[in-house]
């Protein structure tokens, strides 16, 4: 009987990859050798992860559109205790595994599984669950879900139920507009509820507006709000202006006994550059002017890029970061040149200096990463990564990181039509 | 309809080889004719393409010219051993590479309304260039005999032309320009445009970051060889991460729950309920009036507080901050004008105080 179940469920698994027209599969393989710092004391660990994917898209089947079976999986053996905490060293989970389909013609379609919500108040919300999405006409449509917000691997409850939905208007690609609710019971608790509003409108071809707001319900407060402007001047320049502004306090949940202490505002206001000088060279430049309860702050990114050749770059990265607190200077150079159409070498310099407070005794560290990546083709691929510094956690800090993937794509002709 | 197969194992090992295969051939170029010469001679397209006329369907056999088309204005040159005019390995002649279908054409169908095909190949492949040229997205939304491309666009119905978008990206058009720094800003638009997004990103692409309840690792470890990408935890963010908490502790909290720090600072024995805790607290920490008395540090960020000491509503906090307690009244000066009495029997953290 047991048998028979398994060869049903063998069957149920194999069946539509072989009626389907599109199949990507991957595996990736990582072993880390790094050091563990816990209370002071740095001790070696060692794990070995393995990741899976699976996509099985254009399955035929009458009347449903679209549909697709994702997975995605890992398992992991440590020689320490995950540094996390997850108390052991074997663990493992499944970050998706759904089935979505249209049906309809495209009006509704569904999602059934462990998936991610994303849009409105959602933020994004990893679900075992559905999802449901009706397209009514003239680009209105409604969005719905309900289910068991996952469960992190560290134990925490976000809450047992969740459910939330959002109405939206897409009159052009990439133009939306939508107002949103959730509300996520934790022991029959309220945990979160929010609502929000969010609109994206493209302009012109080169100039688009994003503005978003969540508001806590019970605390009557916003949460979390946000403008964008993104406008391309010419094709080799992009201005961009932004605010944000947030509540982390309102990020509790309602079941945290700290949502009851403070009421905490973060803004932000800033802007920046994204400049094609030549062909080769680029500038990516930001700044933003922070207020935190203590204070003020700023926050400032300078970014040049060269194109040695087509696929070999080289790059300058500097950010400042300054709260009343405390700050950083972080300066990274990294390099990445491929010898030839198989074989690719990276390597990274990354030198953060700390301001005002020392961390554990140390003001700066330093971390430099070389890397070899190897196409071997057949679907299969290698990389070995090993990098060593110094930090205010490690006296000497090193890591070695190797990889080997396949990955597996099938695509029917069929499917052209 | 789904057709089940007659023995799983040949089906699996078919599916397989097939992958392999695929995958085996690559997509080297092979065979590269000068498109520019022959338009200068005065050839027409369909002089070799002829089979398009047919092909209703990419990747249908015909497309391109079998040898024996060539070699009628070409023989000389075959029978001299010029290969290298047109194989680019002279030495091992191949011919065209086939790629899987990646988008919806029926060139059977366009040649029917209009045999220019100009029209939507605006410029043709060059001798020199590895990266052929394909004709561009305005050419399908411009045709004015067919407005419903550009509402399909509008709709954002890709699927009615591109089959496989997560698998064959096409660069963003400049509204959604993945320029700068767009790790940090995606969010934003993501949160009203996700359906755009979704057009070339699966769920699996997002959970390569978001699914970080369950990812046993950073991006940044699992490619530490992609140092162009704008990696969140690049480098020692370890010691970096009490400085980007404090500028936005909101941005950690997408990802990680407060208990994900608590488990961490429980291992440093920095937290309260860890064996054999170290006080992290600056001196002062308990005195009134102290520049660094920790109710004035508290009102500035609390889920600082939240990451070693949310254990539950008994949590020692609340063991000095309850009513008659002697850490007086806990809540800001603005709680009383948002809540109300009544919200107390509502809210179960109200109750650990006020029972």
């Amino acid at each position: 009987m047991r048998r028979a179940a398994a060869l049903s469920l063998l069957l149920a698994v194999w069946a539509p990859p072989a009626a389907a027209q599109t199949i990507d599969a991957s595996s990736t393989t990582v072993l880390r050798l790094k050091p563990d710092w816990q209370a002071g004391d740095t001790r070696t660990g060692f794990w070995g992860t393995e990741l899976v994917g699976l996509s099985v898209r254009n399955i035929e089947m009458s009347g449903v559109d679209d549909l697709k079976i994702q997975l995605s999986a890992w398992g992991q053996l440590a020689s320490l205790s995950n540094p996390a905490g997850t108390g052991n060293g074997t663990t493992g989970d499944i970050d998706l595994l759904y089935v979505q389909g249209s049906l309809f013609h495209r009006r509704l379609s569904l999602t059934l599984g462990r998936q991610l919500i994303s849009g409105g108040a959602a933020r994004v919300l990893q679900l075992d669950g559905v999802n449901a999405t009706v397209m009514i006409d003239k680009g209105f449509g409604v969005t719905g879900y309900a289910g068991a917000p996952v469960v992190s691997r560290f134990s925490y409850p976000v809450g047992e139920f969740a459910f939330g939905g959002r109405a939206f208007w897409r009159p052009t690609y990439g133009s939306e507009i939508g107002i949103s609710f959730i509300e996520i019971i934790s022991g029959s608790v309220l945990s979160r509820q929010d609502i929000g509003a969010d609109a994206r409108w493209v302009f012109l071809p080169n100039l688009s507006a994003t503005v978003s707001g969540i508001f806590n319900i019970p605390e009557t407060a916003f949460s979390d709000a946000g403008l964008t402007v993104n406008w391309q001047v010419v094709p080799t320049l992009q201005l961009f202006v932004k605010g944000q502004h947030t509540s982390p306090d309102l990020f509790l949940p309602l079941t945290s006994i700290f949502s009851v202490f403070a009421n905490i505002n973060n803004d932000a206001v800033g802007g920046g550059a994204v400049w094609d000088a030549l062909p080769r060279l680029s500038f990516y430049g930001e700044y933003q002017r922070l207020w935190v309860d203590s204070g003020k702050g700023d926050e400032a990114e300078l970014r040049a890029t060269y194109r040695l050749t087509r696929k070999a770059t080289v790059g300058l990265d500097s950010r400042f970061l300054f709260v009343p607190v405390n700050g950083v200077i972080d300066l990274r150079a990294w390099v990445l040149y491929p010898l030839n159409q198989k074989i690719r070498l990276s390597g990274d310099v990354d030198w953060a200096l700390i301001q005002r407070q020392a961390i554990n005794g140390g003001d700066d560290s330093f971390v430099a990463t070389a890397s070899v990546s190897w196409l071997i083709g057949s679907g299969w691929n290698a990389m070995l990564s090993g990098s060593i510094g110094t930090t205010p956690f490690y006296q000497a800090s090193y890591s070695a990181t190797a990889r080997i993937g396949y990955d597996f794509f099938y695509a029917s002709a069929k499917g052209a039509k | 309809m789904i057709r089940r197969p007659s023995s799983t194992p040949w089906v699996v090992a078919a599916v397989l080889f097939a992958g392999v295969a695929l995958a085996g051939s690559g997509s080297q170029l092979q065979f590269n004719p000068n498109h520019a010469g022959h338009k200068k001679a005065g050839l027409d397209c369909l002089t070799c393409h002829e089979g398009i006329f047919d092909q209703t369907e990419l990747g249908q056999p015909g497309a391109f010219p079998k040898e024996k088309v060539c070699l009628q204005c070409h023989k000389k040159e075959k029978d001299e051993g010029k290969c290298g005019m047109c194989h680019l390995k002279a030495d091992k002649p191949a011919t065209f590479v086939t790629k899987p279908p990646y988008l919806i054409i029926n060139h059977a169908k366009h040649l029917e309304k209009d045999d220019k095909c100009e029209a939507c190949h605006v410029a043709l492949p060059e001798k020199t260039s590895f990266e052929k040229p394909v004709p561009p997205m305005s050419a399908c939304l411009g045709c004015h005999d067919h407005p419903q491309h550009k509402q399909q666009f509008d709709n954002g119905q890709c699927f009615t032309c591109h089959l496989d978008l997560t698998h064959f990206p096409i660069k963003p058009e400049s509204f959604l320009r993945h320029a700068g720094n767009f790790t940090r800003m995606h969010p934003q638009i993501a949160r009203s445009a996700s359906a755009a997004c979704e057009t070339c990103h699966a769920q699996s692409w997002c959970a390569d970051c978001h699914a970080a309840r369950t990812r046993p690792m950073k991006p940044s470890e699992l490619n530490p060889e992609r140092v162009d990408r704008n990696w969140i935890h690049w480098g020692d963010f370890l010691t970096r991460h009490s400085i980007e908490a404090r500028a936005n502790q909101a941005a950690c909290q997408k990802c990680h729950p407060v208990s994900f720090c608590n488990d961490c600072h429980r291992q440093q024995r920095l937290t309260p309920d860890s064996s054999n805790p170290l006080n992290p607290h600056p001196a002062g920490w308990l005195t009134p009036g102290s520049s660094s008395f920790h109710g004035s540090e508290a009102r500035k960020d609390i889920v600082s507080c939240a990451a070693c000491h949310d254990q539950g509503a008994a949590s020692n906090c609340v063991s000095c901050h309850r009513v008659g307690g002697p850490g007086g009244n806990p809540h800001p000066s603005s709680f009383l004008s948002k809540h109300s009495a009544s919200e107390i029997n509502s809210k179960p953290m109200c109750l650990t105080c006020h029972p």
